[in-house]
């Protein structure tokens, strides 16, 4: 099944947000009636002013918030109904993440790094070793096409530049070949060249694994990249997808 | 179901996060794991002593069944037959021991004399009934480490610490003196010759020496009321002359070829119409006499239940202390799949571990520690601990030390259960 590429089949979107709303207690809503659908292996450009609430967006993507009104859907799947075990297990299951920095474990190499989604759900263990021998040989091949030297696998992660480590938190993100993959700012701990081809070895590689992308960006130059995109507008204004 | 099973299949992965995140922090944690390991070592060591000074002090004369002397309090009766410690005010006949020796349902019987000493050590005639039968610890009998028993007057037998204290060995001349304090008057006349000495017991044998009956009654034939008599002294070498059959002994040991019959014999010796005697059960008395002496084994306790408490809570608020810069790697784990009831697991497991790995420590600390010192213990202190298998208690403690520390545990779990909750995938740092 997963084999079978994407685009031949009617696949539910990857993420859909159907009229969504959230606020933090005592708080104005942060996000107010937001629909948004990103289809199986589509790429989305999140950009905003600060305060605008993209990380509650994201954090409501990877089910971790649930909103107050309307629907989150992971790959069909509604998040409202399930119990706060069954949505870190589907987060576990279908979503790849990567923060702005400080990505890795620290006490883990980036090869135990990239492993750690397929110690929380068997799912994702099961799709990771689609064709290979073991879970190492998906983690090393992921490692070296995002161009970690293989002399680093097994050495402490915080060994590793910040450019680097991004690129191990996206080989982690992809291992198993989630249904989406959400990325919050990682570039901006990058310069302008690294940060661009950060993100073109991302959008390889999710296209390979047929992920959808939510990707959370300062910077507009990045935009071309993308599909579809959405600008969040500052507190009290709602947001407005554009394409 | 399938979540908790699930939730199973995850454990080994958690304590894997545990493992590798403790070693991460290895030298922090290295102290709060010595601390575990100091109590564990006391806990533990401090109940073996106290087991094994319980054993020495109420199986010190574990084989016998009924103690018999001249009526008076039971409690006083086992103090001078048994720990040799003050005086009887009134001796038994000769003539009552070889009844009692003689009844059908007795087995053995061991006659004890005593009222003289040698350098603060109690003297106690006995004969050779007493290497035979006498029994300490369950059921150890009375070993020498060198020499043999008395055989004939002026020989003497040493107990243990009588020996290595004074330094004497076999051959060694032994001046006893009369009474039990050291500056009474000395059986100058009379040496004694050293022939045999026993190997430690952890019992008051370890600070006596023995004689035969004949030779206590040698010492004295030319005394009478506790004093030499005037103008009249009888050298060594004739002392035989005389009739050495012992009249009177200060007490009796006796054992029974069947337990049941205790409490009949008691009855009768206590009732007899030829002498006023007292028959005690041994261990009745003694476990009064141990609730008189034993108060220092709940301070001891006490102190190491402190120290456990003090360490554990060590573990606790450091493992706390560590989370603030943890956040982070709480909310890594969370976004890779794991939930707020996955991070209790890693972050219990760790106290867990450090506990497991502190008990160890301190068990082979321990261990290290007998092996050391057990010699030491037992010259000094009469102290026989000996390497073995944990004992019910010990199992005891060490399972309690565990559950504490799953407890403990829980508290830094906890918290970052609930950070994790409120930070979610965005720890505010």
């Amino acid at each position: 099944m997963a084999a079978e590429p994407a685009a031949l089949k009617e696949d539910p979107p990857a993420a859909e947000f159907a009229d969504v709303t959230y606020a933090w207690p005592g708080e104005r809503p942060v996000i107010k009636n937001l629909s948004l659908s990103v289809p199986g292996g589509g790429r989305l450009f999140i950009s905003g002013p600060s305060g605008c609430g993209k990380s509650t967006l994201l954090s409501l993507a990877a089910g971790v918030l649930i909103p107050q009104e309307g629907e989150v859907r992971l790959s069909g799947r509604s998040l409202r109904d399930l119990s706060g075990p069954r949505r870190d297990r589907l987060r576990g299951e279908s979503v790849g993440y990567v923060f702005q920095q400080f990505n890795l474990v620290p006490y883990l190499t980036p090869l135990e790094n990239v492993i750690l989604p397929c110690r929380f759900s068997s799912s994702r263990r099961k799709r990771a070793l689609l064709g290979v021998k073991s879970l190492k040989d998906a983690a090393s091949g992921l490692l070296s096409r995002l161009g970690i030297p293989a002399g680093l696998w097994t050495k402490p992660s915080v060994r590793l530049s910040v450019g680097q480590q991004q690129r191990v938190a996206a080989a982690r993100a992809l291992m198993g070949r989630p249904g989406i993959l959400i990325a919050d700012e990682p570039t901006s701990a990058l310069d302008r060249e690294s940060g661009r081809l950060f993100l073109e070895l991302l959008l390889k590689e999710c296209g390979e694994a047929g992920s959808g992308l939510l990707f959370v960006s300062h910077d507009e130059s990045l935009a071309p990249y993308f599909s579809q995109r959405l600008t969040l507008s500052p507190p009290d204004i709602s947001g407005r997808e554009t394409s | 179901m399938a979540a908790v099973r699930d939730f199973f299949a995850r454990i080994p992965s958690l304590f894997f996060l545990a493992r590798k995140s403790a070693w991460n922090r290895r030298f922090t944690l290295l102290l709060v794991t010595l601390s575990i390991s100091l109590s564990t070592v006391l806990l533990v060591g401090l109940e073996r002593i106290r087991a094994q000074v319980r054993a020495g002090f109420t199986q010190a004369v574990s084989g016998t069944d009924l103690v018999v002397g001249a009526r008076g309090s039971p409690v006083q009766l086992i103090l001078y037959a048994v720990f040799h410690m003050g005086g009887a005010t009134n001796n038994m006949s000769w003539k009552s021991a070889e009844e009692i020796a003689s009844r059908p349902e007795v087995a053995w019987t061991i006659p004890l004399s005593m009222g003289d000493s040698h350098r603060g050590y109690p003297v106690v005639a006995t004969n050779g009934d007493f290497f035979k039968y006498f029994r300490h610890r369950r059921d150890a009998s009375l070993e020498f480490s060198s020499g043999r028993a008395f055989a004939d007057v002026f020989e003497v037998v040493l107990g243990s610490e009588v020996a290595s204290r004074l330094g004497y060995r076999e051959g060694d001349p032994v001046v006893l003196t009369h009474g039990g304090d050291v500056r009474g008057i000395e059986h100058a006349d009379k040496p004694f010759a050293v022939v045999g000495i026993l190997q430690p017991t952890g019992s008051p044998v370890d600070r006596s020496l023995y004689i035969s009956l004949e030779s206590m009654e040698a010492i004295h034939v030319d005394w009478r009321g506790g004093a030499p008599v005037r103008g009249f002294v009888v050298p060594k070498d004739r002392v035989r002359a005389f009739d050495l059959n012992p009249k009177v002994i200060t007490a009796m040991l006796v054992g029974l070829k069947n337990r049941r019959a205790v409490f009949t014999l008691q009855r009768e010796i206590q009732a007899s119409q030829s002498e006023a005697l007292s028959a005690v059960l041994p261990g009745v008395a003694m476990d009064q006499l141990w609730s008189l002496v034993g108060g220092w084994e709940r301070v001891l306790i006490l102190v190491s239940l402190l120290v456990t408490f003090t360490g554990l809570a060590g573990l606790s608020s450091t493992i706390l202390a560590g989370l603030g810069e943890r956040r982070r790697e709480l909310a890594i784990l969370r976004s890779t799949g794991a939930s707020p009831w996955d991070i209790v697991v890693v972050m219990a497991a760790e106290g867990v571990l450090l506990t497991f790995c502190g008990m160890a420590a301190g068990l082979l600390v321990l261990v290290v520690l007998i092996l050391a010192a057990a010699p030491w213990l037992l010259n000094n202190y009469g102290l026989l601990i000996s390497l073995s298998a944990p004992t019910g208690n010990e199992w005891l403690i060490l399972s309690g030390i565990l559950v504490l520390g799953v407890l403990t545990s829980l508290v830094p779990a906890l918290r970052a259960y609930f950070l994790s909750l409120s930070d979610g995938l965005s720890p505010s740092l």
